[in-house]
């Protein structure tokens, strides 16, 4: 009896003993299928260059599939789409143009939101958890951690090797895009010389403007800026007048958290001093140095550290993060905000939402140091896109992206945007791929729309994307400005005029100086401590600024501490890698 | 033998599901700190992945910040378990003396209350509390004190962290000390008082050592957190400016490491701060049986 009890006990455990083996053997079942992936890629490697050799399926960049490919995606959503009737991500205009186009339906197993990183922590997870999709986009805070999550992949045996796919199905346009940055977005994601993602490349022109509240200057008869000193006695002005009411107004609305440049950074202040605090670069002699502990940072945040002391900047601007900064312009209190040339289009028109009065103007500010317009250019490839290993069309995101870079300049393609996605939340929304331009796109584009404007150009003969803003802004500036409420009556010509005549027209009359960044990479120091070695660099900045220490003191017991605690060590390395 | 066997048998089966779940729950992951020496690589799993040794530990100690997420943390901690430890016990014999029922019920519901909230929600609420144009600064300014940016300076963010976590926890614990206050023989008191003891003599003769044990063994359970400062409470609540005060090791790794995808690291810093607590438990259960005379196993 006991025997035979025990044995039942026993065998209960058993089965479930085995029933947690078999738990526990999904991940070795998942190893096999892999590896029987990677057995029918072999096979299918040889397949790929099959056709190639075929004519009629060869590398057709724009080919069309003979069969409907429904493929698995994930996608970062934008906060609060509003579709209109009917359409949501995966149902809108923009995916049956591709499916008419290419013959593709994507398919979202999940989706995220961008902001908050949410997207990129879940990636994460489907990446540990080797469940991935047939297609998708990394992001990162920085190239380097997109760079580190490619490489993961890559060891891990889990993406399409693209160096072919790259070579046989890229479009020439997208080809030249490349090219004029010297192919370094290409090379940023190389493993052992094999391509294995397509990267995303911005145009060079994120120039940092000084966004001011126009209306409120006029108001107060203030001159235009033309020097950081003028900007500071507006905002001086504006802390006097108050003109949001009640004590609420917000002269220089600033945002730095774990971030000095992006979205409402003190940027356009470092570049006052040719200081680049994220940048690495290569000085007059060829030596790579750190932009963070140069001495002009120190001249920047010392006048930061002014405004702050004035009372200009808010007490706790070090703890506001995008979301906070977004509600202070919604509501209107904001006077003075750095951003790059496209701030009307996000965020700044959110302003008008609540304040139908206001119009902000941006001015290009020459440096005190070589009176020219600074930029400190990071590589502009900060999302690439990747295929699963197995996936058994490779080249299909490269021709989704051929597709896209054809024809969103279309006129068929603005019109749709600007009439049924009026929204600049919906616009974005409706996109499904990462935009690949050349690297002087915009500055060229700007050039020729406001050549048009001045009378310098024929409209005729501009392509539709610059007509369709040539022909707003010549709207406003000849007979909408000069109404009551110009801006929040007449936003798309109000934008268009701000953005490409105000801000690019007034960079095209300065001197530009682009500083590049001369390593992109991750060095085996800078896995381990760069972390640690950014955070100490905030701190002594948010102490610098509030004021708690002597800039001077300070300043230099950061640059010793940051060299000391492993910055010596990244320099040498990056330094032995560029000499190579 | 055999008779005992066949009564037993009810109670056996009983006890299987419990078993199985925790076989299920708590044992079988267990195989998964091997993770811990290993380089994690996701199509190999967790077994197939190639060891490393050491080297994900090098990870924490590299770093020039591992001193002081180090000291944070056992500082953080430590101020927890110390307040968190007598407070409720003050706190449980105050309640014990008040003669009007329902006011001693409904103060012991309220205190209890927000244990039942999560941390995001408070840090939340917290946040709009002490922020610079927050209630607690605008009462503050209106005796003439200037503002102060509680959640930004290192003095009062630590204070703020164990403060609102002791608000939080501390109407959890006084309910336990309050179920052993019941369980103590009413005739000792009526005893006392037949000997004429004193209110604060009952307290010194009778109460307290009759929750001795209860108190020690709360006391002895929570010195195994002495490495866990509380993540989610501070991860709610932090940002650069007070890391100084307020980094500790699981918001570190949490940054440096699973942000990254570094699991394994994830992993090694658990079992580490596991097997400090388990050495913890060890010597404060040593200490409980050979102070109070108290055995838990």
């Amino acid at each position: 009896m006991i025997k035979k009890f025990a044995s039942l006990i026993f065998v209960v455990l058993m089965v479930f003993v085995s029933a947690c083996g078999n738990g526990g053997n999904n991940n070795n079942t998942a190893t096999n299928a892999a590896e029987g992936n990677k057995a029918s890629n072999t096979a299918e490697g040889t397949n790929t260059t099959e056709p190639a050799a075929e004519p009629e399926v060869a590398a057709d960049p724009f080919g069309k599939y003979p069969e409907l490919i429904e493929f698995t995606t994930i996608r970062p959503t934008m906060n609060n789409p509003k579709f209109p009737e009917g359409e949501s991500y995966e149902e809108n205009v923009f995916n049956k143009f591709m499916e008419e186009k290419l013959n593709v339906k994507p398919k979202f197993v999940w989706m995220a939101p961008q902001d908050g990183d949410a997207y990129k922590k879940k990636l994460d997870l489907s990446i540990g958890g080797n469940d991935i999709p047939d297609v998708f986009t990394i992001v990162g805070k920085s190239i380097q951690e997109v760079q580190a999550t490619v490489k993961r992949l890559v060891e891990a045996d889990m993406i399409e090797d693209l160096t072919t796919v790259y070579e046989q199905y890229a479009s020439p346009a997208i080809k030249e895009a490349y090219a004029s940055a010297d192919n370094r977005g290409l090379d940023l994601y190389k493993v052992d010389g094999k391509l294995y993602g397509i990267p995303s490349q911005g145009s060079l022109e994120n120039f940092n403007f000084v966004w001011i509240r126009d209306d409120w200057r006029k108001k107060l008869n203030l001159a235009e800026p033309k020097t950081l000193e003028d900007v500071e006695a507006i905002a001086k002005a504006f802390k006097q007048n108050d003109p949001a009411g009640n004590g609420t107004t917000i002269p220089v609305a600033m945002q730095m958290q774990t971030e000095t440049d992006g979205l409402f950074g003190p940027g356009f202040i470092f570049d006052q001093f040719e200081a680049f605090p994220r940048l690495f670069y290569k000085d007059a002699s060829g030596q790579v140095v750190y932009g963070g502990i140069q001495p002009q940072i120190k001249d920047s945040l010392k006048v930061i550290a002014n405004l702050y002391k004035e009372g200009l900047i808010e007490k706790d601007f070090a703890l506001k993060d995008t979301g906070q900064l977004q509600e202070i312009l919604a509501s209107g209190r904001a006077g003075i905000v750095g951003q790059a040339w496209w701030g009307v289009w996000y965020p700044l028109f959110m302003t008008l939402q609540n304040v139908p009065d206001a119009d902000w103007k941006p001015y290009a500010i020459p440096a005190k140091t070589n009176g020219k317009l600074n930029m400190g250019a990071m590589n502009t490839s900060g999302s690439v896109m990747v295929v699963k290993k197995g996936f058994k069309y490779p080249e299909l995101p490269m021709k989704w992206l051929n597709v896209i870079n054809e024809n969103d300049g279309t006129e068929w393609w603005i019109k749709t945007t600007q009439e049924k996605y009026k929204d600049a939340n919906e616009k974005a929304t409706v996109w499904g791929g990462m935009s690949i331009m050349s690297t002087d796109a915009i500055v060229n584009q700007a050039a020729e729309i406001v050549a048009a404007v001045n009378g310098e150009k024929d409209p005729a003969s501009l392509p539709f994307k610059n007509n369709d803003a040539y022909q707003n802004i010549k709207k406003f500036i000849d007979e909408l400005q000069s109404q009551p409420q110009a801006a929040s009556k007449n936003v798309l010509q109000w934008q268009n005029t701000r953005s490409w005549y105000d801000a690019m027209g007034s960079a095209a009359k300065l001197e530009t100086n682009i500083v590049y960044s001369a390593y992109d990479g991750q060095t085996p120091t800078m896995e381990k401590k760069l972390t640690a070695l950014n955070e100490l660099q905030m701190k002594a900045y948010h102490r610098i600024i509030m004021g708690k220490a002597d800039a001077d003191a300070e300043f230099d017991q950061f640059v010793a501490d940051w060299k000391a605690q492993g910055g010596d060590d990244i320099l040498k390395e990056i330094n032995e890698e560029a000499s190579k | 033998m055999r008779s005992k066997w066949s009564e037993q048998i009810h109670f056996n089966l009983m006890l299987l599901p419990g078993m199985i779940l925790v076989l299920l729950f708590t044992i079988w992951p267990m195989g998964g700190i091997v993770l811990a020496f290993k380089h994690f690589i996701p199509t190999k799993g967790i077994w197939g992945s190639p060891w490393t040794g050491w080297e994900n530990y090098s990870y924490l100690f590299d770093t020039p910040v591992a001193l002081r997420v180090f000291k944070n943390t056992v500082v953080i901690a430590l101020m927890k378990i110390g307040f968190g430890f007598l407070i409720p016990i003050v706190f449980a014999l105050m309640l014990n003396e008040l003669r009007i029922q329902w006011f001693k019920r409904t103060v012991q519901t309220i205190v209890y209350l927000p244990h039942f909230l999560s941390w995001v929600l408070l840090a939340g609420i917290l946040r709009d509390f002490f922020a610079v144009d927050g209630i607690v600064n605008q009462m503050l300014g209106m005796f003439g004190i200037n503002e102060i940016m509680f959640l930004g300076e290192n003095f009062w963010f630590r204070s703020i962290i164990v403060g609102s976590d002791i608000w939080k926890e501390f109407g959890f614990g006084t309910i336990i000390y309050l179920a052993a206050l019941t369980g103590i023989n009413p005739s000792l008191y009526e005893a006392a008082d037949i000997d004429g003891a004193t209110r604060m003599q009952k307290l010194r003769y009778v109460t307290l050592p009759g929750i001795a044990t209860t108190i020690v063994l709360v006391g002895t359970l929570s010195l195994q957190n002495v490495l866990n400062a509380g993540f989610d409470q501070i991860f709610n609540l932090y940002n650069t400016l007070v890391y100084d005060s307020s980094d500790i090791i699981d918001t570190y790794v949490y940054r440096a490491g699973i942000e990254e995808g570094h699991y394994e690291v994830g992993t090694a810093i658990g079992l580490l701060k596991s097997g400090v607590s388990f050495i913890l438990i060890i010597i404060s259960y040593g200490l409980a049986s050979r102070f109070a005379n108290y055995r838990i196993f």
